[in-house]
């Protein structure tokens, strides 16, 4: 089969792997509280609860010591059941006695065997119905929405998958050290490299143990399923927010579809990475936080109610666990996998739930809201931190990225080799015009500050009314400032914002669009708490805490607009300008599709928001579609990292597929290492060519396997060159003998870059081809094709080969 | 209690029903027998000596593929030109290297020669200048170790770096997988002095001897003393075989098993035979009764029906192989000896048939003089033409009966003797040149391959040997050891054991490469083998093979690097091992599509 549908289909079971994971089983143990719930609600509970079960459960065998396929079986299968159980009790319980009553019917002779079948089999059926029914109906009566999801998703899958499937190789050497992490915990060791947020690694080693999917294909594929799930939680939080039914589409379409942003924001989602799947538990934050808040707000109504009439208990009795406690466990669980997979969710979490705090002002220092939700943040750390510090208590020292992250919200530089030299090349130019503007400013707030100091300086004795008449001047000046700083903040901003967004004209919209959004949303706040028009005639028709949650989204993109100009304004460093990139533009389509939900809800307000209203987003949607279409404005392919040959990828996997484990060695250079370890022996290519050196009759390298592979570079790649996937491999050309003449460099982490690993490809397709000489029989041609050549050697174990000889360019 | 007329009736008729359903077998069986009649006495295909490919067609002076230097060691020679007939390969011999390089002819290929004959400096170099010409060279033996050291270039000709011994006693022997047919095996009891060389980069070993206490002596594999290996030089591949292993048929193996190293694929046919003979058996006389009785407190006739009868048709049964019998009436032919029965004879006549074996005439008897044996016929004649007159013997194995006994009556009718009708002669091998080779015009001589009752490592070496080149092995059971034991060790039920445990064990690999016949269908098969000739080309993942003088069917061998037969016209394939299929050719064109063997996971 070719690797091309190989990979399709490992995307396919991945996802499913992952669904049934993290959305199908929670769904059944949870049935009983997730019924009569929105297919929305449903999805973002279950991944979250799936996630953090899938977390801790191996966090769990392996603090215990006990890893293993076995332990993990048990340790997943049997709380669920528990759970299960016990939470849907009274259908089960009902079952039980309906088959209890069957069987003795059945020994009574009072029915036969065909009859207690079916009725046993009456109450799954009826489930298996309705559920049918349900999904059936739901598509029916959401249309509109499938079909453009659907339709956004292909798109995507293909824009993300496309990578995956025709090159098969890691598109960012990072993936190399998360697998050789993934592939170390196989072997009974978490924290491999030192303490180090594992919930990712800890998700992928589940699918990896429990379905038997190699980390390879994991690695390789699970981007597309994560993209899946952080595409899915902007539409959910957004169907949270907005009134429209159809707006939120709106939102994932722009961050989808259209060429709006920088290559280097959605490049990441290419990949499997910790930061990207980190992402899919933001807007869940977000999500049960407000839910949160609405909750509290009906229950604290109706305890009022219930109060008043005396008949508290009835409130009481009525919940086992209040809807907004069950919401806030929700937030904590998914706070704590922001800090469990990656530190930078956190920051962006931490921002989001702050954005929250400023739109929610003053509600959230109520009692009944500050204190649950700082005891819920105290529980999701001590969740999230606990597994790290038993481990460290067990003697795991932290992993040295952790320094590098820390060290990296203090300076804010990044020395990650993500950041390619172009990138950098633009950041200085911003740097040095930023710098320029910075001074100018800074010069300007001297000389005012100068002239307030020269003031203070002369005592003189000011009267009430003379105070009185300067307050309008202070108020003025204080304007004025603000007026400055946000002048200061809108030019820092839109210069940094061309290395965020495509287009010129794209930034300022977007800049004042936030600020004006944020400003509309609190003048319309004001406005109905002030006067309360009409707040009786709409409270049921749009949600409650609507013009704050549509204000959050404004706060938070503004938010998000000052941690990308800190290192230009008076404000600590969190994050670094490439990262926090991403997160800007996975906050634009928020405070974007509030903005036009905000808008409709103004304009609809006559129509009352009758369904026939949705027209208005619909036909938005359709001229969006059409004006991406008519001005070619569908995002090209992204950028890769030149890192690995994809006939290597594919050689290993038709390999590992062919011969039996640990009985070939392939001889390459060290990209396949992570790939292959779990198969097969590796044997570096550079040591390979180094013990030829100098050769003599005495040299010796013998391979003890009875299958041997050598990879061979006929077009040595130019290892981590960054370009358009659209291009391929990059490649230094073909190899040449005056290349193979030249004395390759052995030491250091450079030698199978550009030159050198010319050099050394060079020097090693000149052996194949001396030995070929020597073993035309025994030396054969696996696989080849314009770029890569692997040869193949099946020898006598008990009689190895020499594999040193004189290839002419070794004396 | 009485039982009703109706009721006694339909008793009876089910009784007498039952009764007739199992006799019915029986008598059907007896009147149906062919027991008396020899089945294969007209063999379906009839190929004689002048309709072959004999070695005299094979020889040509002027466009050979071969290049044989005569030798001192005579019998090398003459199973060179074996092996080429054999492989329906042109060839031509040559007195020394000098006559052959003056004469070299542009199809030549291969250059088979004994070192023993390079001495001097001259004669390295013509080797030096064939070698780079191409022309891949076997040394059968090889030069004395005091001439290769002292020759840099027969050394790099050779791959040997160093000598580390001139004389080094090895401890046995390993023959690695992949060269002769059977796997991989250790001799620990082929012990032979030879010089230890250590060989260079670019040679592969086949055959390496062993060293006492290799692990103490911290001696890696690839150090061990090599005794058959393959150079690579320039465009030629260099074989040496650094013993004196070559002296019998061995070397046919060694030459088909080297010459397939020469290239990714190839082909050549193969006998496609595996027998068992057993001599002296049916033996239907009461001689010797005094040991025998004192031995096994049965009569010999007895011993040999009730006893040894059963227990060979029980080996044989376990192990699925063919019985074939040469009968001997009597061995010592003595005047007072007790008389043959008809019984005896019809007994084995019966059972034969029932195993679907066949019988054959043992010459074989306790005499040394000539009148003796010529008695010998003439009583046989006489026994057989007394109780099976209507069966024609077909199979005769001589056993110590001198030719010029035989010569006179084998396939001369007109001397109505047993003999007359003889068309194969299973001869002993120390008695014959060639393993498969025409007695004359009509008769086809057959060489035991090895005795049933021992196995040594020089066997079976030999063994596989044959097995690689022919696909063929004559297994010779001579039962007059049981009958006139020497020692202990002749036994019939140590016998036995080691005939059951032989044939289990040693022969399994090759049960499953080659089909297991009689001796009238290996007469079959040896004739087409010999009759057919053959070209073999190939085209990308296409090879064609084209077969001329096709009599039926005939079997090949095709050895393949490291790839698969996916399909085949014209004929059929079965796997033998690793990279090696045995085709049963039906069509003059065979067209047979590889490719490479990818799965590598049951090997």
């Amino acid at each position: 089969m070719a690797l091309e549908i190989q990979t399709i289909i490992d995307i396919i079971l991945v996802t499913l792997a992952y669904c049934v994971s993290v959305l199908v089983v929670p769904n059944i143990v949870f049935h009983e509280m997730l019924r009569e719930k929105s297919l929305t609600h449903r999805f973002i509970v279950c991944t979250v609860l799936g996630n953090v079960y899938l977390v801790n459960i191996v966090f769990l065998i392996f603090l215990l010591h006990i890893p293993g396929k076995l332990s993990l079986y048990l340790f997943t299968i049997i709380p669920l059941f528990f759970l299960w159980t016990r939470i849907n009790r009274p259908g089960i319980r009902r079952f039980f006695q309906i088959l209890f009553m069957s069987i003795s019917r059945f020994f009574l002779g009072e029915a036969k065997f065909k009859t207690i079948i079916s009725t046993l089999s009456q109450r799954p059926k009826q489930y298996v119905a309705a559920l049918i029914r349900s999904i059936f109906s739901h598509f029916i009566h959401h249309i509109p929405e499938w079909l453009s999801l659907i339709s956004i998703f292909a798109f995507n899958a293909w824009y993300y998958g496309y990578s995956t499937v025709t090159r098969y190789a890691y598109g960012t050497s990072d993936l190399v050290v998360h697998q050789k992490w993934i592939n170390v915990m196989d072997q009974g060791t978490i924290f491999y490299d030192g303490i180090y947020p594992f919930g990712f690694h800890n998700v992928l080693y589940f699918l990896h143990t429990f379905f038997g999917f190699s980390t390879t294909t994991l690695l390789r594929t699970f981007n597309v399923t994560q993209m899946f799930f952080i595409y899915t939680m902007i539409y959910v939080v957004l169907k949270k927010i907005c009134r429209s039914r159809f707006i939120p589409i709106i939102g994932v379409y722009i961050f989808s579809v259209p060429d709006l942003f920088n290559y280097m924001e959605t490049m990441r989602y290419q990949w499997t990475l910790p930061q990207e799947f980190g992402m899919i538990f933001l807007y869940p934050c977000a999500y049960f936080l407000l839910s949160f808040f609405e909750q509290k707000k009906n229950e604290y109504r109706e305890e009022q109610k219930y109060r008043k009439q005396n008949r508290l208990y009835c409130y009481l009795a009525q919940y086992h666990i209040q809807p907004s406690t069950i919401s806030l466990v929700l937030f904590a669980f998914s706070f704590s996998l922001t800090l469990a997979i990656h530190f930078y969710i956190t920051i962006i979490a931490f921002i989001l739930c702050l954005a929250i705090a400023v739109a929610y002002f003053p509600i959230i220092l109520y009692k009944r809201h500050l204190i649950p939700i700082l005891i819920s943040g105290i529980c999701s750390l001590f969740l999230a931190i606990a597994p790290m510090g038993i481990a460290f208590v067990q003697g795991t020292p932290l992993q040295g990225s952790l320094g590098w992250a820390l060290g990296m919200m203090s300076t804010g530089e990044e020395s990650d080799d993500t950041v390619t030299d172009s990138t950098i090349d633009t950041q200085q130019t911003q740097d040095t015009n930023l710098s320029d503007t910075t001074d100018g400013q800074s010069t300007t707030g001297t000389s005012d500050t100068t002239s307030v100091q020269k003031s203070k300086n002369t005592p003189q004795k000011v009267t009430f009314i003379q105070k009185l008449q300067k307050v309008p001047q202070k108020v003025l000046l204080v304007l004025n400032k603000v007026k400055q700083e946000i002048k200061h903040v809108n030019f820092v901003a839109s210069f940094l914002f061309e290395g965020c967004y495509n287009g010129k004209k794209t930034i300022p919209l977007i800049i004042y669009g936030s600020e004006i959004l944020t400003v509309c949303a609190f003048l319309l706040l004001l406005l109905r708490s002030v006067t309360h028009i009409g707040s009786h005639v709409i409270s049921h028709m749009i949600p409650s805490f609507y013009y704050r949650n549509v204000l959050c989204t404004g706060i938070y993109y503004i938010f998000m607009m000052l941690l990308l100009c800190a290192d230009y304004l008076p404000l600590p460093t969190l994050m670094d300008y490439t990262r926090g990139r991403i997160f800007l533009a996975y906050a634009t389509p928020l405070f974007i599709t509030c903005a036009i939900d905000l808008i409709y809800v103004i304009l609809m307000r006559p129509l009352r928001y009758h369904f026939v209203s949705e027209i208005v987003p619909i036909g938005l949607s359709i001229i969006l579609v059409c004006l991406t279409i008519t001005n070619n404005a569908v995002k090209p392919l992204n950028y890769i990292f030149t890192l690995q040959n994809p006939s290597e990828v594919k050689c290993n996997y038709q390999i590992m597929k062919e011969y039996p484990d640990y009985e070939y060695t392939i001889v390459t250079t060290t990209n396949s290492l992570e790939m292959i370890k779990d198969h097969a022996r590796h044997y570096e290519m550079a040591t390979f060519i180094k013990k030829m050196d100098h050769f003599t009759t005495t040299k010796k390298i013998t391979i003890p396997t009875k299958y041997v592979f050598f990879y061979i570079e006929k077009k040595p790649l130019n290892y981590n060159f960054f370009g358009p996937l659209k291009n391929g491999m990059n490649n230094l050309g073909y190899i040449s003998r005056d290349a193979a003449a030249k004395q390759p460099n052995y030491k250091g982490i450079y030698i199978y870059f550009e030159e050198n690993r010319y050099i050394l490809e060079s020097r090693f397709f000149y052996w194949a081809k001396a030995f070929e000489q020597k073993y035309p029989q025994e030396f054969q041609v696996y696989y080849e094709d314009d770029g890569f050549i692997c040869y193949r050697v099946v020898q006598n174990e008990s009689q190895l080969y020499n594999f040193a000889i004189d290839y002419g360019y070794n004396k | 209690m009485t039982i009703s007329k109706s009721n006694f009736i339909v008793i009876s008729v089910v009784l007498a029903a039952v009764l007739f359903l199992f006799q019915f077998s029986n008598i059907s069986a007896q009147y149906t027998s062919q027991a008396t009649k020899n089945k294969n006495a007209e063999p379906s295909i009839q190929i004689q000596a002048d309709s072959t490919l004999l070695a005299n067609k094979l020889e040509n002076k002027t466009d050979y593929s071969t290049a044989i230097i005569q030798n001192e060691i005579f019998s090398e020679s003459i199973i060179i030109k074996e092996w080429c007939t054999y492989t329906k390969r042109s060839y031509r011999v040559f007195q020394d290297l000098e006559s052959f390089y003056e004469d070299l002819s542009r199809s030549c290929k291969l250059l088979i020669l004994n070192g023993k004959n390079v001495t001097e400096q001259k004669e390295i170099d013509t080797l030096v200048s064939i070698a780079e010409r191409g022309i891949h060279i076997i040394f059968t033996a090889l030069p004395n170790t005091a001439v290769i050291e002292s020759s840099t270039d027969l050394c790099t000709l050779l791959g040997i770096e160093y000598t580390k011994d001139a004389s080094f006693r090895t401890n046995g022997m390993i023959l690695y997988e992949g060269f002769l047919l059977g796997g991989e095996k250790t001799y620990k009891h082929l012990k032979k002095t030879i010089p230890y060389f250590h060989l260079q980069t670019g040679t592969k070993k086949y055959m390496v001897g062993t060293i006492k206490d290799q692990k103490k002596k911290k001696i890696k594999n690839e150090d061990l003393p090599p005794v058959i290996w393959r150079n690579a030089y320039k465009n030629s591949f260099v074989f040496a075989i650094n013993s004196d292993l070559c002296t019998d048929h061995t070397l046919l193996g060694f030459l088909t098993a080297m010459w397939s190293e020469t290239s990714s694929y190839y082909m050549y046919p193969v006998i496609n035979a595996q027998s068992v003979v057993f001599d002296n058996f049916p033996y239907l006389a009461n001689e010797n009764k005094r040991a025998i009785q004192k031995q096994y407190y049965y009569k010999p006739r007895s011993l040999f029906t009730d006893v040894i009868w059963p227990d060979v048709t029980s080996i044989l049964n376990a192990t699925k192989d063919t019985f074939t019998g040469m009968i001997a009436p009597q061995l010592e032919y003595k005047k007072n000896a007790d008389p043959i029965s008809k019984d005896t004879i019809d007994y084995y006549f019966k059972q034969t048939e029932r195993i679907s074996g066949e019988l054959g005439l043992s010459g074989s008897m306790l005499a040394k003089k000539d009148t003796d044996f010529e008695q010998k016929i003439q009583k046989d004649t006489q026994l057989m033409e007394q109780y099976v007159p209507d069966y024609k013997y077909t199979i005769f194995a001589p056993g110590n009966m001198p030719e010029n006994v035989y010569n006179n009556y084998i396939g001369d009718s007109s001397k109505e003797s047993v003999l007359s009708t003889i068309h194969t002669l299973v001869m002993p091998k120390e008695k014959t040149d060639n393993l498969v080779h025409f007695y004359n015009n009509d008769i086809l001589s057959l060489s035991n391959t090895i005795d049933g009752f021992s196995h040594t490592d020089k066997q079976d070496l030999y063994m596989r040997s044959i097995e690689t080149a022919l696909g063929y092995s004559c297994i010779n059971v001579d039962m007059q050891r049981v009958l006139y034991p020497t020692s202990d060790k002749d036994d019939w039920t140590k016998l036995s054991k080691k005939l059951s445990s032989y044939l289990n064990t040693y022969w399994a690999v090759y049960r499953n490469a080659f089909d297991q016949t009689d001796i009238s269908h290996t007469d079959i098969r040896a004739r087409q083998f010999l009759s057919v000739n053959y070209k073999v080309y190939r085209y990308n993942d296409t090879i064609n093979l084209s077969v001329t003088n096709l009599h039926g069917s005939a079997s090949f061998v095709l050895n393949l690097s490291n790839e698969k037969i996916t399909a085949i016209t014209g004929g059929t394939f079965q796997k033998i091992e690793h990279n090696r299929y045995r085709i049963t050719v039906t069509d003059p064109d065979v067209i047979i599509d590889v490719s490479s063997d990818t799965d590598w996971r049951d090997k």
